[in-house]
């Protein structure tokens, strides 16, 4: 019998060699199932050899025999017979995550985009996917906290999540979109400071959920604080499509990108005082998911969301 | 005419959108009507205890104990933060003022060491007992105005007045406690809309020197306030006077006083307020406040004003 310490050690070693646990397991099994070394290699399809090599290293690891080899006929010990269920267990756990794992890596890759994200762009990503050998499906959703509690929660493979731009892989600069044409001077948050005298109704900047986020959000709402604008005059609106009919029939404006202002047909500025950047990158946890939306499909994403061609 | 319900529900729509919670009560000081919302609210009232302060001061000229002449001797406190302050807050050399013309500073320029000053001569403990003594329970003061800024909150340099102004904001506990004892009403000096209504009531009450302490200088100076950006812009014209007291400190934005008609007709009105937006300056809420004091004047006025038209007919 081993003692404590040697136990802890050799568990130490199981760690490091789990495959090798596994296999052992597989090869014990088999040779208590066949009745014999030879016919568990002949049934396996496994070298004798290294089925006697696998038994006997699980034998030495636990300090104990699993099978009489006195006679001409393999005796399975009374240790044997206790371990062979759960070494049974252990051998099919092994063999469904394998298969699990390949469900899922040969299952069609669903990611999560932004919003903005056109029909035609997504079928141009898919397509792009699938020339380098991925099926993948695309939902979308105007939320970037959705967007990053459905890959957290693994409802998706795969998302383009919103991150400050110094850890961004894709870049957009934000602006503010109306109906005035104002050419193509930035916007300035002073210049909608209400004034109580002349009592004008006041200009409101609308952000989206898209950008509801701490370094887009957080910073415009100390900067309007700054500009001693009022705190209804830059607030996150539930819904684009109100925010875009308040932006067509009054003085509001949205922000957002290029892209978008032209999509919805208003007059865009980039913002003045200071720069307002959506960041993206990609969460996944599966490697080559990511290699494939961060570098195959970096320059059609990159269109897909209104990216600036900057070094990242 | 609108009912006083409408004014109320007007009052909210015109105080939310710039993020202020305030109390308003107006008093005719002939009539006695009355209105509040959230009058008996407390808050720490800043500079409105110079008011106080004032009255306590003007009842030792008058009792004899303090001569009016008398210099005062001011030392200025170079280390002290003096931004935003009035006066001789502002002074770096030392000067030498009489009691009558601290007072004049102290009302009408807001000034913190001229008030501190008067507070070395009448303690913030003998200002207390006189409010007592003239039956004013809505207000209670408590300490010097140096206090006022000596907070910590001081250290943040003016590209951090939104952090400042966030830590004024965020450290309130429940029942109007707070972490910075400046902004406590249990520690700092404070009171409600309705004291001040009272205290303005007290010192519009009497026409000279009768009884207690010169109520005519303490109206004289508070006509004399210069700063006049909160509620004077909404009273301010030919035909009346608009005689007041601001308190500003943190996101508590304040103004206590009385508008005197040329008709005669008297309206005390105080407006104590919050506000959850994080900046210093801002001219939208001040207007909004303008905008609440007049609403609630002009309720009273024509209460009044029907009043009047409706006596003649009731009597025949």
């Amino acid at each position: 019998m081993l003692s404590n310490t040697e136990w802890a050690v050799s568990m130490l070693y199981d760690i490091v060699a789990a495959v090798d646990l596994i296999e052992a397991c597989r090869a014990f099994v088999a040779v208590h199932e066949f009745g014999g070394f030879s016919n568990a290699a002949a049934v396996t399809e496994v070298q004798q050899s290294v089925v006697s090599r696998r038994v006997a290293g699980l034998e030495r690891h636990l300090g104990n025999r699993l099978f009489e080899r006195s006679s001409r006929r393999v005796q399975t010990t009374a240790l044997g017979e206790s371990l062979v269920p759960m070494a049974q267990d252990l051998v099919r756990q092994a063999d469904r995550f394998d298969m699990y794992a390949r469900q899922l890596i040969d299952a069609p890759m669903t990611v999560a985009l932004p919003g903005n994200i056109s029909v035609i762009e997504s079928a141009g990503l898919a397509a792009a996917a699938r020339a380098a050998g991925t099926r993948l499906i695309v939902s979308r959703s105007g939320s970037a906290a959705e967007r990053h509690g459905d890959v957290r929660a693994s409802r998706v493979r795969a998302a383009l999540i919103a991150v400050p731009p110094d850890q961004a892989r894709w870049s957009v600069p934000l602006g503010v979109a109306g109906t005035e044409e104002r050419g193509v001077l930035p916007f300035l948050m002073e210049s909608i400071r209400p004034s109580p005298r002349t009592r004008t109704r006041t200009c409101r900047v609308l952000i989206q959920a898209e950008d509801d986020v701490p370094h887009i959000r957080d910073n415009l709402v100390r900067l309007a604080a700054r500009r001693a604008l009022t705190p209804e005059q830059c607030v996150v609106t539930s819904s684009l499509v109100d925010a875009v009919s308040d932006v067509l029939s009054g003085a509001d404006l949205l922000l957002c990108s290029q892209k978008e202002a032209t999509e919805f047909g208003l007059a865009w500025r980039p913002m003045g005082e200071m720069p307002i950047v959506r960041g993206y990158a990609v969460s996944a946890r599966i490697h080559e998911d990511r290699v494939l939306l961060e570098e195959q499909l970096f320059r059609l994403i990159g269109n897909c969301v209104g990216a600036v061609r900057e070094p990242s | 005419m609108r009912s006083w319900l409408e004014v109320e529900h007007e009052v909210r729509s015109i105080l939310t959108p710039v993020g202020l919670d305030a109390s308003v009560c107006a008093r005719d000081l002939s009539s006695r009507e009355e209105v509040s919302i959230a009058g008996d609210r407390v808050y720490p009232i800043a500079s409105l205890a110079k008011v106080a302060l004032a009255a306590a001061v003007l009842e030792r000229l008058q009792d004899g104990t303090l001569d009016r002449a008398t210099p005062v001797p001011l030392l200025p406190d170079l280390l002290a933060d003096s931004s935003g302050l009035a006066g001789t807050s502002q002074f770096r050399h030392p000067a030498v003022v009489a009691v009558e013309d601290l007072l004049y500073l102290s009302v009408a320029l807001s000034d913190n060491r001229a008030s501190d000053a008067l507070f070395d001569l009448v303690p913030p403990s003998d200002v207390q007992l006189f409010l007592v003594r003239m039956g004013i329970d809505g207000m209670t003061v408590r300490h010097r105005f140096s206090e006022l800024t000596s907070t910590g909150l001081e250290a943040l340099d003016d590209r951090d007045v939104g952090l400042r102004q966030s830590l004024v904001i965020g450290e309130r506990t429940a029942g109007g406690g707070h972490t910075v004892a400046q902004f406590d009403i249990s520690r700092a000096s404070s009171g409600t809309a309705r004291g001040m209504v009272e205290l303005l009531d007290l010192c519009w009450s009497d026409s000279g020197v009768e009884g207690g302490f010169d109520r005519h200088h303490l109206r004289t100076l508070m006509s004399q306030n210069v700063i006049r950006h909160r509620l004077a812009p909404e009273f301010d014209a030919d035909a009346t006077v608009w005689a007041s007291k601001t308190g500003s400190l943190g996101n508590l934005r304040h103004e206590a006083g009385v508008v005197t008609h040329d008709d005669g007709q008297q309206i005390a009105i105080a407006v104590l307020s919050a506000s959850s937006v994080r900046a210093a300056k801002q001219p939208a809420a001040e207007a909004a406040l303008g905008a609440v004091a007049r609403l609630v004047h002009e309720h009273l006025r024509v209460v009044a004003l029907r009043r009047r038209r409706d006596a003649p007919r009731r009597k025949s």
